[in-house]
């Protein structure tokens, strides 16, 4: 990955007490280093548990490291803007606001007026070209619509840094491929440096600077693709012999080498 | 359904009325219908129904209003402090385990038996009940709901009043609506311990010393009734405002 580095992440360890014994510990991140240039969209896969999620919680600022260190634009993260989508996005959404207001929630968080947040929450959805029974409750939306709202609240503030863990994962095949090309457009828009977290290989490839793929828990880097192809990407390059390539190299990988 | 309870309401009369008007049981325990009905018109007709009720009810709304007010302060602070919080379970246990008639003679001591006892005593009770609810909700709040206000960097007064207040609302009015229940039992219990002119128990103590039974019973449906309305009228509350219980 080339550039100056802007998410810098060295030698990082998070150990989590171990529920099934006291005074144990399960190792979730060993010693992991990853850098990342500002502006750059990077994907992350690996097999369940390996410590994805617990590696977006540090860069969030949400977790505090075992041990090593985690900067972001040389400060500690937290002090950047910030946007998430949770993987747990169901009960990241506040039932008692309205889809509207839960996309604008970050502005209004922000200072801004309730009604010029919602304002703006309207004119991004309309930008995107996306959507939503905005007057309803969250809890009356589908998974995939949920997903939607809260991948809005995470990008309306512009943030300089955006997690995504999942943020596609409920959703049928043709959204998943129209909120891909959004994902691209909303990370060009505002240049945010953009971590996503996925299962699916050609989702990661597809959008990505960079594919970096973990080890089965601890998570340790196993191998990082560069994905230098030209942007805006549709699924159409997934056909592209050399995406072939990249794809077997990560899925190997993931694997740990072996075959599945 | 409505036509269900109508009929149960018609069963229960005829039992009612089978039993007091054959004489097998004295009038003395169970007054005929009709007298009962008679009493109540000639209470509404002079006025000391209505003025009993307002002297129930004024006190039960003072007290709770109150306590409320504490014990969802105190639940508030609480909640955040968890050692403190921790430490108090057992306490508040203990607490929620006396019955309130047995610390009324405190009160008593402390402030008479003037309308300020039983104002304590009732406010006592609701803060107990709305404390360990809202310490119940604030501590409990899902943990991806913090995360959210977190990653958005919101201040610890945005915290609370975007994220934690709103989501131990449902707690808080579970809270509630078992306090204003307990806040009338207490109302009434306290009328008729600390000797009261004013209020729906007063008038209970005092027709049963008299020996008006239908007068008892007239209190008796009158407290039956206030509950009956306030919960009614707090669940409604609580449907409306709380639409996302238990989502
Ligand atoms: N709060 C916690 N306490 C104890 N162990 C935890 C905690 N959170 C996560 N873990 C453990 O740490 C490891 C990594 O968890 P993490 O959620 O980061 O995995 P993941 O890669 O995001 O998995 P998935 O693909 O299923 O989302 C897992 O083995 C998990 O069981
Ligand atoms: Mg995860």
């Amino acid at each position: 990955m080339g550039g100056v580095s802007y998410i810098e992440v060295a030698d990082l360890s998070v150990a989590y007490p171990d529920p099934s014994a006291a005074n144990r510990h399960l190792l979730a991140i060993d010693r992991l280093s990853l850098s990342i240039p500002k502006g750059a969209f990077i994907s992350i896969v690996g097999p369940n548990g390996c410590g994805k999620t617990t590696l977006l919680l540090c860069l969030a600022g949400i977790l505090k490291p075992t041990s090593g260190n985690v900067r972001i634009a040389g400060v500690a993260p937290g002090k950047t803007t910030c946007g998430y989508v949770f993987q747990n996005y169901r009960e990241s959404l506040y039932p008692w606001l309205t889809v509207l207001d839960n996309i604008a929630l970050p502005l209004w968080l922000d200072g801004f007026a309730r009604a010029k947040a919602r304002q703006a929450a309207t004119e991004l959805m309309a930008t995107l070209n996306i959507e939503l029974p905005v007057d309803r409750f969250p809890y009356t939306l589908s998974g995939g619509q949920q997903q939607l709202a809260a991948l809005l609240r995470a990008v309306i503030h512009k943030p300089a840094v955006l997690l995504l863990d999942e943020p596609l994962g409920s959703l049928d095949v043709p959204s998943r491929a129209d909120l891909c090309d959004a994902v691209q457009r909303i990370w060009q828009a505002i240049g945010a440096t953009t971590v996503l977290v996925t299962h699916d290989l050609d989702e990661a490839i597809q959008v990505a600077d960079t594919v970096v793929a973990f080890t089965p828990r601890p998570a340790r880097v196993a191998d990082t693709v560069e994905v230098p192809l030209p942007r805006p990407r549709s699924r159409d390059i997934l056909h592209d012999p050399q995406v072939v390539v990249w794809r077997d190299r990560v899925h190997r990988a993931m694997t740990g080498g072996r075959d599945s | 359904m409505t036509r269900d309870r109508a009929l149960l309401a018609l069963i229960l009369l005829a039992f009612w009325s089978a039993l007091a008007y054959s004489g097998s049981v004295s009038p003395l325990f169970l007054p005929e219908p009709h007298a009962v009905v008679v009493s109540f018109w000639r209470g509404l007709v002079s006025g000391s129904i209505l003025r009993d009720i307002a002297a129930t009810m004024a006190r039960v709304l003072t007290g709770f209003l109150l306590g409320g007010a504490v014990g969802v302060t105190g639940g508030i602070f609480l909640g955040y402090w968890k050692r403190l919080h921790n430490a108090s379970i057992p306490f508040l246990d203990f607490l929620r385990s006396v019955p309130v008639t047995a610390i009324l003679p405190l009160f008593l001591l402390a402030f008479g038996i003037g309308d300020t006892a039983k104002i304590a005593a009732i406010a006592w009770a609701s803060a107990l009940m709305m404390l360990i609810n809202t310490v119940l909700g604030v501590a409990s709040v899902p943990p991806t709901r913090l995360m959210v206000a977190a990653t958005l960097r919101a201040s610890s007064y945005q915290r609370l009043v975007h994220v934690i207040l709103p989501d131990a609302l449902p707690q808080i009015f579970i809270g509630i609506r078992t306090a204003i229940s307990f806040a009338v039992v207490v109302a009434v219990v306290s009328e008729m311990l600390l000797s009261t002119t004013s209020g729906i128990g007063a008038s209970i103590y005092n027709s049963s010393v008299m020996y008006r039974t239908e007068d008892v019973y007239v209190g008796i449906i009158l407290t039956g009734a206030i509950g009956y309305l306030l919960n009614l009228a707090t669940a409604r509350l609580d449907a409306r405002i709380v639409h996302w219980r238990a989502r």
